[in-house]
């Protein structure tokens, strides 16, 4: 049977025009699915970061309950002792006439300590922790550091900070392991902590004048650090250090939350 | 007169691979440059003889079997980290490589192995369809738009589904040409080269952004 030229034409053409639009085809069904798992990866992200918080929050839960359940320990426990042997000092120097000089000193590195533990135990107590004030703590904790007269921390803040007591307990955290974290290694003499306010963050920059640090030879003091990144992480802001010889710089930058939101 | 305009695609795809993948960066991209120059030179060739009345048969039967083993070879180094791919590419190329020369020999190289060229078609358009397969299956998610490998698979997949209806019905086209002289595969092929060659010049592209944004 002859076939009509027409006929192979109209065959061929078909058959082009048919695997054509069905590779446009295939090649569209590979992008949406693509699409599809650019958004499940996403969602798939956003949930793993949601956990980790979560996970970084209970973590700070148990922390601050560890450190509520101590500072009760210090104070019921370690303070009532000091204060029964700071009463039992004073009794001896009552009933010797010429009590030594050692008595007196003893007594008053006895009071010294028990301020101290007073002061440590507070700091830890979480009753008191939910009527946190992050500036007055910060100032109050900057004049004890200052009194030492071994560093000198310059404060510079606003009126007040837009955070709640909880979110202001994990900041002020952030800030005494960062001042630690200089008085431990960095050999500085000046710590200027200044906080900053615009419209949608707050920016804490804390800078000092040691002998800063190289970022590949952090050691074990990496685990603060990384203390630090979760904290500021877990009030949805971002840390930066900028170390150089001449000291080292931390910006800590967190959006402030409005209502709408 | 048929204007040859797929050679106005192929020089244009010729240039751009000479101009987007000329840096030593490129690594094995850049023997696109020289295959794709060889093309252009082969098919103006084609077109000379195609114009004296030469039969050109055996130059394209040639010709064929190396741009069909460049395109086996591109498709190996896309899927370079692929086992399976690998291997079947290779038996494929070997089987190909194997039949072409048996009907070569048989036509004297005068004549297109046709089988030859049908099996290499089929097998590229199997390991393009496994190369998305894949693609999909995998995890991590690739920006398709910007991934020069995806367009220059997508490419010769439209150019391999294309064309592969001219070479199963080559022996009547060829016959309706010279009877009634209506030339459909040249019609049908300047279409399939567009957009085989618009795909690749794109994916040159995609390739130099590629390169130039990231630190050498």
């Amino acid at each position: 049977m002859q076939v009509s030229s027409n006929y192979i034409i109209t065959i061929v053409v078909v058959i082009t025009g048919i695997f054509l639009i069905v590779a446009l085809f295939l090649l569209l069904y590979v992008n949406i699915y693509n699409e599809r798992k650019k958004k499940y990866m996403e969602e798939k992200l956003l949930l793993q970061r949601e956990y980790e918080q979560q996970l970084i929050q209970s973590q700070l839960e148990v922390r601050e309950a560890t450190f509520s359940e101590l500072g009760k320990e210090l104070h019921d426990n370690v303070g009532q002792l000091l204060n029964s042997t700071k009463l039992l000092i004073g009794i001896t120097q009552r009933n010797i006439p010429d009590a030594p000089d050692t008595l007196f000193t003893a007594d008053e590195t006895l009071a010294k300590a028990i301020q101290e533990l007073r002061a440590l135990s507070k700091s830890l107590n979480k009753e008191w922790l939910q009527q946190f004030n992050f500036l007055e703590n910060l100032q109050t904790e900057i004049e004890r550091i200052n009194s030492s007269n071994t560093i000198k921390i310059h404060f510079n803040h606003p009126q007040k900070i837009p955070f709640n007591a909880d979110e202001q307990v994990i900041l002020f955290r952030i800030v005494q392991e960062s001042v630690q974290n200089i008085m431990k290694h960095a050999e500085a003499n000046i710590i200027n902590i200044e906080i900053k306010e615009d419209a949608s963050f707050i920016q804490i920059i804390i800078n000092d004048n040691g002998l800063g640090f190289e970022k590949n030879n952090i050691g074990i003091h990496g685990i603060g650090m990384l203390n630090m990144k979760h904290r500021t992480e877990l009030l949805g802001g971002k840390i930066n250090w900028e170390s150089s010889m001449k000291g080292t710089k931390v910006t800590i930058q967190l959006p402030i939350k409005t209502n709408e939101a | 007169m048929n204007i040859p305009v797929a050679l106005f695609f192929e020089f244009l795809c010729a240039f751009s691979a000479t101009r987007f993948l000329y840096s030593k960066q490129n690594g094995w991209w850049r023997h696109f440059i020289w295959f794709l120059t060889i093309v252009f030179i082969i098919d103006t060739t084609g077109y000379l003889f195609y114009l004296s009345r030469i039969n050109n048969h055996w130059l394209y039967n040639i010709a064929n079997f190396i741009f069909a083993s460049f395109y086996t070879w591109v498709l190996y180094k896309i899927n370079s980290t692929n086992k399976l791919m690998k291997r079947l590419l290779t038996g494929c190329q070997i089987i190909f490589s194997i039949t072409y020369l048996f009907e070569s020999i048989q036509s004297h190289f005068l004549e297109a192995s046709r089988f030859s060229f049908i099996f290499n078609t089929i097998y590229i358009i199997i390991a393009c369809c496994l190369y998305f397969y894949f693609l999909l299956k995998n995890d991590e998610y690739i920006n398709l738009v910007k991934d020069a490998s995806f367009w220059i698979i997508s490419g010769l997949f439209f150019f391999e589904l294309g064309s592969i209806s001219l070479i199963i019905f080559s022996s009547y086209l060829v016959e309706i040409n010279l009877k009634e002289n209506i030339n459909v595969s040249f019609a049908i092929l300047n279409v399939v080269n567009f957009i085989f060659y618009g795909c690749w010049t794109y994916a040159f592209i995609c390739k130099y952004r590629q390169t130039i944004s990231s630190p050498s």
